[in-house]
């Protein structure tokens, strides 16, 4: 009988110590791990979706472009607007619209010209209702804008290209570390035409892309992109400018960090000719 | 016994075993300061960033430690974009509770707030805000910042100027203000008809233009009509020149940063009248020559990171030689001009603290002689204002400050004695007189956005006996309320009390109190393709020498894009408007049943840049003369004048105008080529009555008829 409340005793803080985990209650008393482990499973089952979301868009879009069905996409978006239904929360805003952006993207390049810039305007119309933009939101908002310029009229460009700086550059304000604020900035630059006072600044913010962290700490529910896209511009502006050693030099750091990057790889092609 | 004893050795051992070897789980909620869960948040170590965890939705979180010899001198740090880090040494923690962080928000969160505060408290509450390239691309503007304006709907201007009337008011109850100075008479040559055309604004220096045209907010004072409020660039992206040359002007400007902190911008322009009147002999034959030359510098610099300085100086002397009819009498009336300009802004901010000291001059002497009158005014004018503002947050902004307008006003007049007789032989008296005046005020104004949707503004003004002045006691005051909804929706409602002292002139030698009470609703919608702005308003006028005036309005404009190079507008008000006293009321001379306006323009930067404007109004209300009665004295008529005052009405007013512009690239700089055509049609728009010697025959002098303008701007 002894032997055998020693062994239960022995066994149960066996079990618990096997588990890991050990927290104190408000009240201080030691409540069972049972429950600790409950509370992570909790939080994390709540915002499931929310965890490397980018990767998420990335695959959806990836599984339409070879599908030829935009569902996943779809998918995100709802489950998205459904989620912000009962938190209303700036992160899941900022997704919504990020999804937003690859839908569109994807239907320009199946054509759907008009859905493409309607989804479009809705991530954008989304993204500016968010109180409080942070220095993400407008970094998106900018690169989202600078995207709807290909269906703006011509009146319009100019002014869009103006906003998009704008917001890049408040982005910046908001944080001068955001790699992002810099790629839009460096992106708005390249395709401003030089008679317009483009190509003057995009080398020097795209360097500053690709220099920076893609996050200061890692955070699963915040993004990250922005990095391979910087240094794809950046070698295409110095093949532009014809400067192949500084090309040729981004294109090795680039294809070291980024090694499956379609549009990185891409430039070699060029390069070699 | 012993078996208790072992036991509680094999509970002590497990303990310390626990604390030293097992994993650690520490909990606890971030919030902010307004209690808002926080998501996302960072948690981790302060050395080892690697072990770390994320707030969930309701702000929770969770961190688990698997060694917690790790946190021996560690910190606990918790980051967020927009916030301050927060960092808790583990020593200092209390496993016992969870913990309770409040984060708050960073500096470059609050520099988001304060770059929002250096903008304008009341710029929710303008009509329309338009920048450089909104003023550049506005049809038919010429790139002039007030004729932008009066390509706008709520613009009733009936003179062809770039002066502003807004919304059925005179324009000397209108204000323009150049960083936040007002602007006396801002038109180039506006002695002359149809001429002062040219605003004295180079759209180069233009960072933002509100429009208000009614309701001007009272962090500015002395207007009770309209408002238009230009703040000139506080950062050059490039250095940029620009030569130009047209059939009236050739002018050049120059914008050169001197450091990364300071910048200049100079321009000049000779403006003169034989190319345009030699292609165009047929526009105005009353018209035979005008001229000016003026030259504007602004010089900005950020002085420490919370000090800026701007200073902007403008100087002009014009000149014109045009045959008047005032009356019967037919004769050259010749003016000259000379005026300096200048505007010195200091502003200081640290936090949420904004402190501006702005200081203007206008210095001018002019010259006018037309038959037996002749007028020599020399005007001095130095307006201050201290302005201090506080943003308590990015939801709730209080602003107030002090200003003072002073003017001087030295009138040498030769005077006809009968009114009607102005040919030099006609007898003159001189009329010398010089006027001062001191206009002290105080105002305080309050944002508050209590919700995302909701703007409110409400705003006290008063002027104070600082100097013992004559003016009337006043107090204007006025409330606004702007409500966005469903993303591209908004509603403006404005209702207030506003005062002005006119500034005195060659007819009225008088510093005059006008008032009015507005009320206005609005309705804007905006899409990216489409713009819609509807406007009702009641305003009651007081204090003009012609009687009190009560104006109901109503604006419609629809802007729609309808495919990538063609944009369309319609635009039309309807303008009620009867001036009088108390006891009868007659039709003012703007009152007009409609006033169309519609652009259609073209834009494709390959081929041509084209717009095309139709504006139709109906004619202007005056009252005829129904007889007259001959002075053998001075071998003059004295007209007598109809009972029925503004009984009848001016021809339609009917203009088609057409403007191209065309860019080329010549190497690296560009050159923009435009061709303006004024009344397309040559349409014959009677403007007002000219009579006889004896008034039993009248004729009508007419607005421009037919012009052709071009030039080319050259941009390096």
């Amino acid at each position: 009988m002894k032997t055998t409340f020693i062994f239960l005793v022995c066994s149960v803080f066996l079990v618990n110590s096997c588990k890991g985990n050990i927290s104190f209650s408000d009240n201080g008393i030691i409540e069972s791990i049972e429950s600790e482990t409950a509370l992570l499973k909790r939080s994390y089952q709540n915002d499931t979706l929310l965890i490397n979301f980018q990767e998420k868009v990335m695959n959806a879009f990836v599984n339409a472009k070879i599908s030829k069905s935009d569902k996943g996409l779809v998918d995100l978006e709802k489950a998205l607007l459904n989620l912000n239904k009962d938190n209303n929360n700036g992160i899941i805003v900022y997704w919504y619209s990020y999804t937003c952006y690859y839908h569109s993207i994807l239907l320009m390049t199946e054509k759907e010209n008009k859905s493409s810039e309607k989804i479009l305007d809705e991530g954008i119309i989304q993204l500016k209702n968010v109180s409080n933009l942070n220095s993400e939101h407008l970094a998106l908002l900018a690169l989202m804008e600078s995207f709807s310029i290909q269906y703006a009229s011509g009146i319009e460009t100019p002014f869009i290209s103006k906003r998009v700086k704008e917001n890049a550059e408040k982005a910046l304000q908001l944080d001068s570390l955001n790699l992002r604020a810099y790629f839009v900035l460096g992106s708005n630059d390249f395709y401003t035409p030089e008679k317009y006072g483009g190509g003057k600044k995009a080398a020097s913010y795209l360097t500053k892309a690709i220099r920076l962290n893609d996050q200061s700490i890692a955070n699963p529910y915040m993004p990250t992109w922005g990095k391979n896209s910087a240094y794809e511009l950046l070698i295409r502006l110095y093949i532009r400018q014809k400067q192949f050693t500084e090309a040729k030099k981004y294109y090795q750091e680039a294809i070291s960090l980024f090694p499956d990057d379609y549009m990185i790889n891409k430039l070699s092609k060029d390069l070699i000719n | 016994m012993n078996t208790i004893k072992l036991i509680l050795t094999i509970i002590l051992l497990h303990s310390v075993n626990l604390i030293y070897s097992q994993p650690l789980v520490i909990r606890g909620h971030v919030s902010d300061k307004q209690r808002n869960n926080l998501f996302a948040v960072n948690v981790f170590l302060l050395k080892q960033n690697t072990i770390g965890s994320v707030s969930d939705m309701d702000g929770n979180f969770a961190l688990k430690i698997t060694d917690p010899k790790t946190i021996l001198g560690e910190h606990l740090v918790f980051s967020f974009i927009g916030y301050e880090t927060f960092k808790i040494a583990f020593d200092s923690i209390n496993y016992m509770v969870p913990l309770n962080i409040v984060m708050t928000e960073n500096m470059q969160a609050l520099n988001g707030v304060v770059v929002e505060g250096r903008k304008s408290i009341s710029r929710e509450f303008s009509i329309k805000e338009m920048d450089k390239l909104k003023i550049y691309f506005s049809p038919l503007a010429s790139a002039d910042p007030l004729k932008a304006v009066a390509m706008l709907p709520s613009s009733t201007n009936t003179s062809e100027t770039a002066n502003p009337e807004l919304r059925g008011s005179s324009a000397n109850r209108t204000k323009v203000f150049l960083n936040g100075v007002p602007v006396s008479n801002p038109v180039r040559n506006s002695q002359i008809n149809g001429i002062g055309f040219f605003s004295l604004f180079n759209p180069e220096l233009i960072k933002s233009m509100f429009v208000y045209p009614s309701n001007p907010p009272l962090i500015y004072g002395n207007t009770s009509a309209g408002m238009i409020d230009i703040e000139t660039e506080d950062k050059l992206e490039s250095n940029n020149y620009q030569i130009s040359a047209s059939l009236a002007t050739a002018g050049i400007s120059a914008s050169q940063k001197i450091s990364e902190k300071s910048f200049i911008q100079l321009y000049g322009n000779l403006m003169f009248s034989k190319g345009f009147l030699s292609v165009n002999p047929e526009i105005n034959k009353q018209l035979k020559s005008f001229n000016s030359n003026d030259i504007g510098l602004n010089y900005h610099r950020v002085i420490t990171d919370a000090l800026t300085l701007n200073i902007y100086n403008y100087l002009v002397s014009e000149s014109s030689d045009v045959l008047l009819n005032l009356f019967t009498w037919n004769d050259n009336a010749k003016a000259k001009t000379i005026r300096d300009f200048s505007v010195m802004n200091l502003k200081y901010q640290k936090s949420k603290n904004n402190i501006s000291f702005n200081a203007g001059t206008n210095f001018s002497s002019s010259d006018f002689r037309f038959g037996n009158i002749s007028s020599e005014v020399n005007q001095r004018q130095i307006y201050l204002s201290l302005n201090y503002k506080y943003l308590f947050s990015e939801k709730l902004y209080f602003q107030t400050g002090l200003s003072n307008e002073y003017g001087k006003f030295d009138f040498k007049d030769q005077v006809p004695v009968f009114y009607y007789a102005m040919s030099p032989a006609s007898p003159s008296f001189q009329s010398d007189s010089l006027l001062k005046n001191n206009l002290p005020e105080t105002y305080a104004y309050i944002r508050w956005k209590p919700v995302n949707s909701i703007i409110w503004g409400v705003g006290l003004r008063k002027n104070i006996d600082l100097f013992h002045t004559k003016n009337p006691d006043y107090l204007s005051w006025q409330t606004n309320l702007r409500y966005n909804f469903m993303n591209s929706h908004s509603l403006l409602f404005s209702v207030g009390k506003y005062s002005n002292i006119t500034e005195p002139n060659f007819s009225y030698e008088e510093f005059r109190m006008l008032s009015a009470n507005h009320f206005a609703l609005e309705y804007l919608f905006e899409t990216k393709k489409t713009n819609i702005n509807l406007a009702a308003y009641y305003k009651s006028e007081t204090g003009d020498t012609t009687g009190n005036r009560k104006i109901k309005g109503f604006e419609v404009y629809l802007e729609h894009t309808i495919t990538r190079t063609l944009k369309a507008s319609i635009s039309n008000t309807i303008l009620n408007s009867d001036i009088g006293s108390n006891e009868k009321l007659y039709n003012s001379e703007n009152n007009v049943g409609y006033f169309l306006v519609t652009t259609l323009s073209y834009f494709n930067p390959k081929v041509i840049n084209a717009s095309v404007a139709w504006s139709t109004r109906q004619g202007r209300f005056f009252t005829p003369v129904s007889s007259a009665v001959y002075n053998p004295g001075i071998d003059f008529y004295q007209p007598v004048y109809s009972e029925s005052i503004n009984s009848e009405r001016i021809r339609n007013y009917n203009t088609i105008n057409l403007s191209l512009n065309k860019t080329l690239t010549v190497h690296k700089s560009s050159l923009i080529v435009f061709l303006s055509i004024f009344n397309v049609l040559d349409t014959k728009n009677p403007k007002s009555m000219i009579y006889s010697k004896d008034y039993s025959a009248g004729s009508f002098d007419y607005y421009q008829k037919r012009s052709v303008y071009f030039g080319c701007v050259l941009s390096i």
